[in-house]
């Protein structure tokens, strides 16, 4: 290389095409994330005690399945007459879901109360990178939880797997539903700036959680809800996303049958992270024009 | 200057001159009394600055039980059944009864460490210390708020319950119901205070604290029957439950609130291990002991979780 | 003298006396750090010792000490006639102290006038009484107007005093302060450094401030105790450590004479006494004179006692009949103290023909 060459390669356009590339934004979400692991591994306990809580709450449900098992398994007929299988698929695909909801507001909030908001800001990532990489870190933990949660409950918690399960269409299923609780999550993390919400949760994944538990078929069946509260779950992903997965591994549904689940997560999916991309890009340029996004000392 | 003893009150003069007997000595019980209501009214200006955080945690119980009610729904009438003859035949009345009371004893479980921490990070817990109150009162104090959110919140579930989801209950032996309680909550609060000194004795400044984590989160989450009786878990579950008082207070009070409940048919492993008590005397008795063991232990832990801290100069984070 | 302070009556007359006081603290990795040594102090009641040394020196570790909050790992004594290792939460329930963060102990939640309001029954003082005296320290720290503000509308100056005021609620006769003035403005630094004097004059309460400003100490404390690697270096009276340790201060003036014309200043100045006239002023170790670029006289006098020379300069000033143009006193800062205590001194500062006090670099 030529010292012209080595010198462009040195100058700021050129550092700056190097770093606003996709690569480098996929390396400083990985950072992140990797900050995410090493903050919950300074005090190791925080790492083992955030992986009984999970497993906690999965154990929860699963011994309120199976107290409810004897009379609630004809009202899930259609998912196989299992009401405690019906139960732990869709809690240890909620889990993940809610890491995905819940994230996104609880790292801005970290990051503001920080005062490390404005730094993510100046740099060319922006905080997106902070926000997708921390994501990733809760997503990916939670699902190593819920694995292990699984593995548990397959080892002696007495439930069973289908062996003519469709997992690639299963996973498929859960990543389209991960990423619509995702970008409602970002949407309920603009919320931060444009409501001025500055801890606790945002109002709409507050809102959703409630939904979710209520009328997307969580823990309790469809076939028990009155029709208007099924129609307001007709609108949530998790409805779509919980009946599909739940088809594919519960009954060993081929994709036909779920073909129209599987359009309405994908459908709500992609409005979802749309919305949520949208409304987080709005807030934050306005909450710039108004007087900033970092902490006032 | 005045060189009177320790003991007596001290005076200074005050408006016009006039002298005010400032009382400094060390166990007052008016002071602390006085320190309590300072803190209280405190704690009560702050509380009702949170409109929202009270109507959320309003929508949190009512969404609850409704989802509780809609999962009772699911019983198809074998309620009787699933509950056994010591709890009655309502599957409302009994879920009502374990989410009440695991909502208000996280009060008393949950708050100290919660508290404690927060005066060593603001700086406050020197403060509290360089005044004549006791160390427990400021503790106490701090609770205030968490007590005004959390303990009206019994009668918000009862009420959902019994005028929306058709619990029902049976108030006729609420003095007794009330001494569970009060047993409970006194186990409770030991338990807390154990907590809440891990803070100093274990240097636990930040993340998850262990002790409050166990007791409520994981095993009175668990095993406790706030959601569905314990004989729906393993036999050695059913042993592990029989440590917490939530279990002992579940029991206690579905056999005394709850209408068709039986106060004789045993349920627990260790009702059954002395068959010639009546459970709900082995309750007591257990809730007894437990309350009689944890809060001495718990004052007592604290305080030295104080006295360490003064040793090793990390009462508060201002070095 | 006003104010009760629940004093116990020592045989020595002594509101702090300690000896052989040591503190270690616990390392991370296992060990302990030293940060006091073997410090001894007392202080007679009505005293303002100022409490000085860089940071990591001890100062707030000596504090607490004092104050009943930390305990020692070595030595002991009596604060207010307790026993500080026996009789602790006694002296804790008798002191006040005022951290040098304005926001510890500020409620956000609470206006100022409630957050003295949360504080008074804690310190036993009630109904009427109470409020009478939250309305006095409000006037007295210039709160009056903030009275019915939160806490965040008001500056980091006016918390600070609020902090403060809280601190004196309780009327004690032993007040620890830990760098009072930090983040004021000069208005603040003022109001607060005022009141300090009166409370020390006017109720005789004894205060222990700790600062970085050695102008500030000078002007406050009675006694100043020099801490240095969590030992204690010097303890004196504020105007004998000056001298002791030689610290001469510059004090600059420029002056016109009002018989000359200004055009003719070395007129003035060639064949006067004024350097030997100057040098036996109260205080005055060294003086020079000069003139200015623009006809003024420049006078400059090196002092170990600026409270004394500053009036004796200008009635020499006025005898002479000039006309004083303006005048200017070089703090001394800590450093000057601590290089003095280690034998050296900036040349500036040191004295000709006088031999210095030496220590061994540690």
């Amino acid at each position: 290389m030529s010292s012209m060459d080595t010198m462009e390669s040195a100058t700021p356009v050129a550092v700056e095409r190097q770093q606003g590339s996709a690569l480098a934004f996929i390396r400083a979400c990985a950072v992140a994330a990797w900050l995410a692991y090493r903050n919950l591994r300074y005090y190791p306990s925080n790492l083992v005690l955030a992986g009984v809580q999970e497993l906690t709450a999965v154990g929860v449900w699963y011994f309120t399945a199976r107290f409810l098992d004897a009379g609630a398994s004809a009202s899930v007929a259609q998912y196989g007459g299992n009401y405690l299988a019906y139960v732990v698929v869709g809690v240890l695909l909620n889990q993940i879901c809610l890491a995905a909801l819940s994230g996104p507001f609880t790292t801005i909030s970290e990051a503001f109360w920080d005062k490390r908001l404005e730094t993510y800001r100046l740099s060319i990532h922006g905080i997106w990178a902070n926000v997708l990489g921390r994501l990733g870190w809760d997503v990916g933990f939670s699902v190593l939880l819920q694995g292990l949660a699984l593995a548990l409950l397959l080892h002696v918690g007495g439930l069973g797997l289908r062996a003519d399960i469709n997992y690639p269409l299963v996973f498929l299923a859960c990543a389209m539903l991960v990423v619509a609780n995702a970008g409602l999550g970002i949407a309920g993390a603009s919320l931060f700036f444009l409501l001025e919400v500055k801890s606790g949760q945002d109002p709409i994944t507050w809102a959703y959680r409630y939904l979710v538990m209520l009328v997307s078929g969580l823990y309790v069946p469809l076939t028990i809800l009155p029709g208007w509260l099924r129609a307001i779950g007709s609108v949530l992903p998790q409805t779509y996303g919980l009946a599909a997965v739940r088809a594919l591994i519960l009954t060993g549904a081929s994709a036909n049958l779920v073909t129209v689940n599987l359009l309405g997560l994908l459908l709500s999916s992609l409005l979802a992270l749309a919305a949520g991309c949208g409304m987080f890009t709005w807030a934050l340029r306005r909450a710039e024009r108004h007087g900033g996004i970092g902490v006032v000392v | 200057m005045n060189t009177s003893s320790g003991s007596s009150p001290d005076s200074i003069p005050g408006a016009g001159n006039a002298p005010v007997r400032v009382d400094r000595r060390r166990h007052s019980w008016w002071r602390e009394v006085a320190a309590l209501w300072a803190f209280g009214l405190r704690e009560y200006r702050i509380w009702q600055s949170y409109r929202v955080n009270q109507v959320l945690w309003l929508t949190n119980l009512f969404v609850t039980t409704l989802l509780f009610f809609l999962l009772g729904k699911t019983l198809a009438g074998q309620a009787a059944q699933l509950l056994g003859p010591a709890y009655g035949t309502n599957y409302m009345s009994f879920v009502v009864v374990g989410v009440t009371v695991n909502v208000f004893i996280n009060t008393n479980l949950s708050d100290p460490y919660i508290r404690i921490r927060r005066s060593y990070f603001n700086g406050t817990m020197d403060l509290f210390l360089l005044s004549p109150m006791s160390i427990y009162t400021p503790l106490l104090g701090l609770m205030t708020k968490s007590i005004l959110d959390d303990y009206p919140r019994l009668f918000f579930t009862f009420g959902f319950g019994m005028l929306l989801f058709g619990a029902a209950f049976n108030f006729t032996a609420w003095p007794l119901a009330l001494l569970f309680t009060v047993l409970f909550l006194a186990a409770g609060f030991g338990i807390g205070l154990l907590s809440a000194s891990s803070f100093y004795l274990l240097n636990i400044k930040n993340g998850t604290e262990p002790v409050q984590f166990i007791v409520q989160q994981v095993l009175a989450t668990l095993l406790a029957g706030a959601y569905y009786p314990i004989t729906v878990l393993p036999k050695p579950l059913q042993w592990v439950a029989c440590l917490i008082p939530h279990t002992y207070a579940f029991d206690a009070l579905r056999r005394l609130l709850d209408p068709g409940a039986h106060v004789d048919a045993p349920v627990l492993p260790i009702q059954y291990a002395v068959p010639g008590l009546s459970p709900l005397a082995v309750d007591g008795i257990a809730l007894l002991v437990l309350a009689a063991v944890l809060l001495p232990l718990g004052f007592l832990a604290y305080g030295r979780g104080i006295e360490l801290a003064r040793r090793n100069g990390t009462l508060t984070r201002w070095q | 003298m006003t104010g009760g302070g629940n004093t116990r009556k020592q045989a020595d007359g002594n509101i702090i006396a300690v000896r052989g006081i040591g503190k270690q603290y616990p390392r991370s990795g296992g060990g302990r750090t030293p940060v006091l040594h073997d410090i001894d102090l007392t202080i007679p009641p009505g005293a303002i010792l100022g409490l000085l040394g860089p940071n990591g020196a001890g100062k707030t570790t000596l504090i607490k000490i004092l104050a009943g909050l930390l305990r020692p790992d070595s030595g002991g004594g009596t604060v207010l006639g307790f026993d500080l290792l026996r009789k602790h939460a006694e002296v804790r329930a008798r002191v006040s102290l005022v951290a040098p963060t304005a926001d510890v102990g500020i409620d956000n939640n609470l206006t100022v006038r409630q957050n003295l309001a949360f504080w008074a029954p804690i310190y036993g003082l009630r109904g009427a009484q109470a409020r009478a005296r939250i309305d006095e320290l409000l006037g007295k720290l210039d709160l009056v107007d903030k009275a019915d503000f939160w806490p965040m509308h008001i500056s980091a100056g006016q918390r600070q005093r609020l902090a403060l005021a809280r601190s004196l609620l309780a009327e004690n006769q032993l007040v620890f302060l830990d760098e009072p003035t930090n983040k004021l403005d000069l208005e603040g630094v003022r109001s607060v450094r005022q009141m300090i004097t009166e409370l020390n004059r006017e109720q005789g309460v004894t205060i222990v401030l700790t600062t970085h400003v050695m102008e500030e100490a000078e002007e406050l404390c009675d006694e100043i105790a020099l801490l240095r690697q969590g030992e204690l270096v010097a303890h004196q009276p504020t105007v004998e450590l000056t001298r002791s340790l030689h610290l001469a201060r510059p004090i600059a003036l420029t002056v016109r004479h009002m018989e000359y014309p200004p055009e003719r200043p070395r007129d003035v100045l060639t064949g006067s006494s004024w350097e030997s006239e100057l040098t036996r002023l109260p205080g005055v170790i060294r003086a020079d004179t000069g003139a200015t670029h623009d006809g003024l006289i420049k006078v400059t006098v090196e002092s170990l006692d600026v409270r004394a020379t500053t009036p004796a300069l200008l009635g020499w000033v006025r005898a002479h009949g000039f006309a004083l143009a303006s005048m200017r006193a070089e703090p001394v800062t800590l450093a000057d103290v601590f290089a003095a205590l280690a034998g050296r001194q900036r040349p500036l500062t040191q004295a000709s023909g006088d031999s210095m006090t030496r220590e061994e670099e540690r």
